[in-house]
């Protein structure tokens, strides 16, 4: 009687990790789904800039032209351990080499080109929302930037969370796969912004509210966070008073070109980097961005 | 106005300056100080900003009293954030001003220094200030980057 019992436990935990090990497994793009595309840089250096790449994947506390060589480096500390960015520049000790499906994946499934997971440090939850265009497009830029031979650091994760093959499940949970359709009662130019915002600029990554497990709580969208970082708290930008509710489209847009507040405070912690890359985007965008921003749901800031 | 509007800035960002450091014992109030003293820069730049924007005329005296509230609020920053000030009054003073203490005086002095060689040529006429206007308010956001979090 105990052993049949005992034995029942053992194919249960069998069946659950097989069943775990099923779900668990990475979930790649087929090479049928990339479109034939010609490359357009002018659109990957949009998609650079709006993606904030370089604010991540430059090297730590670098500055203009030095902000194009992606060596990577910069220290991300969270409470499920310490990220290192790693080197992304288009070389041996980056992404040279990779296939564009490669980027593909790794961009909007967060699978590298081994098949293992990333860590959601790296904002695929957005990402995903990208038009394939416009990644193959970010590839092409980033092919035509320097190559650095900096080493990627290995990050340095807290059990459970060390356990790539774990984050096949966080995906089940958080990455959907499913392409950006604006709401359509916004007019063009917001829509536009929604697209910024939603993918390539991935805000909600920072000023949404996360879970015990990292995901994001939709029903917190961009009303501000706790800083995974430190101590402090990633504002409310959604138009409540406790957000920009007082803040004009203009001013928003201002506030994404020149860093500063309608208060004339200077924007700064990880948003200062974000306006390095907005700064350099057209106006047009900005204010896509900025239209957008007014349209949220307006949340008040829960601490 | 507008001249007079910014003379009472700078003196109240050297008041503020002078106020506090020679009452070191009293912790408290140095967190407020700072605010007010970043909110006194945040006046100058709205009107520098605005002559840099060509939304307002351009004015040289304007242009020179506004980043002298600049180098005011500069030359007493490094003496405003001493031991027991890290935390209170909703303070957004990031911790890395006491772990990197070296780099956050460097980052104070190159905005004074910055300041300095703007009050050469802000007076100089428009094209002139707003070179000299942008190489100093780009301290603004570098130093917050590196020595402030938000806090909200």
């Amino acid at each position: 009687m105990l052993r049949r019992f005992l034995l029942g436990l053992v194919a249960l935990a069998l069946g659950a990790g097989a069943t775990g090990w099923l779900l668990s497994a990475p979930d790649p793009l087929p090479a049928s789904d990339l479109p034939n595309h010609t490359a357009d840089l002018a659109n990957g250096e949009r998609m650079f800039l709006a993606g904030g790449c370089a604010s991540c994947h430059a090297a730590p506390d670098t500055s203009g032209e030095a902000r194009l060589v992606l060596a990577g480096g910069l220290e991300l500390s969270s409470p499920f351990g310490t990220f290192y960015a790693p080197n992304i520049s288009p070389g041996p000790d980056g992404i040279g080499g990779w296939s564009d499906l490669d980027f593909v994946n790794a961009m909007m499934r967060g699978i590298a080109p081994s098949g293992a997971h990333y860590y959601p440090a790296f904002p695929y939850t957005s990402y995903q929302r990208m038009r394939v265009e416009d990644v193959l497009d970010l590839k092409a830029f980033i092919d035509t930037l320097p190559v650095d031979a900096t080493p990627s650091r290995s990050h340095e994760i807290d059990f459970p969370f060390n356990v790539r093959r774990g984050l096949g499940l966080w995906k089940r949970l958080y990455l959907d796969g499913e392409p950006f359709i604006p709401d359509a009662a916004l007019d063009d130019v917001a829509a536009w912004g929604a697209y910024l915002v939603e993918g390539p600029g991935h805000c909600q990554e920072c000023h949404t509210a996360r879970n015990a497990i990292g995901g994001r709580l939709p029903d917190r969208a961009f009303a501000g966070a706790p800083d995974l970082e430190g101590d402090g708290f990633t504002p409310n930008i959604t138009p409540h008073p406790d957000g920009i509710a007082s803040w004009s489209a203009g001013e928003i847009a201002f506030a994404l070109e020149t860093g500063f507040t309608p208060d004339f405070d200077s924007l700064g912690d990880s948003m200062g980097s974000v306006i390095d890359n907005y700064s350099q985007l057209t106006a047009a965008d900005r204010e896509a961005v900025a239209a957008y921003l007014l349209t949220l749901p307006a949340l008040p800031t829960e601490r | 106005m507008m001249k007079f509007s910014l003379a009472g800035i700078a003196v109240a960002a050297l008041m503020a300056g002078t106020i506090t450091t020679t009452t070191a014992q009293d912790t408290t109030g140095y967190q407020v100080d700072r605010q007010t003293m970043m909110a006194q820069v945040g006046a100058a730049t709205r009107i520098l900003a605005g002559m840099a924007r060509g939304e307002a005329p351009y004015e040289a005296g304007a242009a020179t009293n506004g980043l002298r509230v600049y180098q005011a609020v500069a030359a007493a920053w490094p003496y405003m954030f001493p031991d027991g000030t890290e935390t209170g009054n909703e303070t957004e003073a990031a911790p890395t001003i006491w772990s990197d203490r070296d780099g956050f005086i460097a980052s104070a002095n190159k905005f004074e220094a910055d300041t300095a060689a703007a009050l050469e040529t802000a007076g100089d006429g428009l094209e002139a200030f707003q070179a000299a206007f942008g190489a100093a308010a780009a301290n603004c956001r570098s130093c917050h980057e590196d020595y402030r979090i938000s806090r909200e």
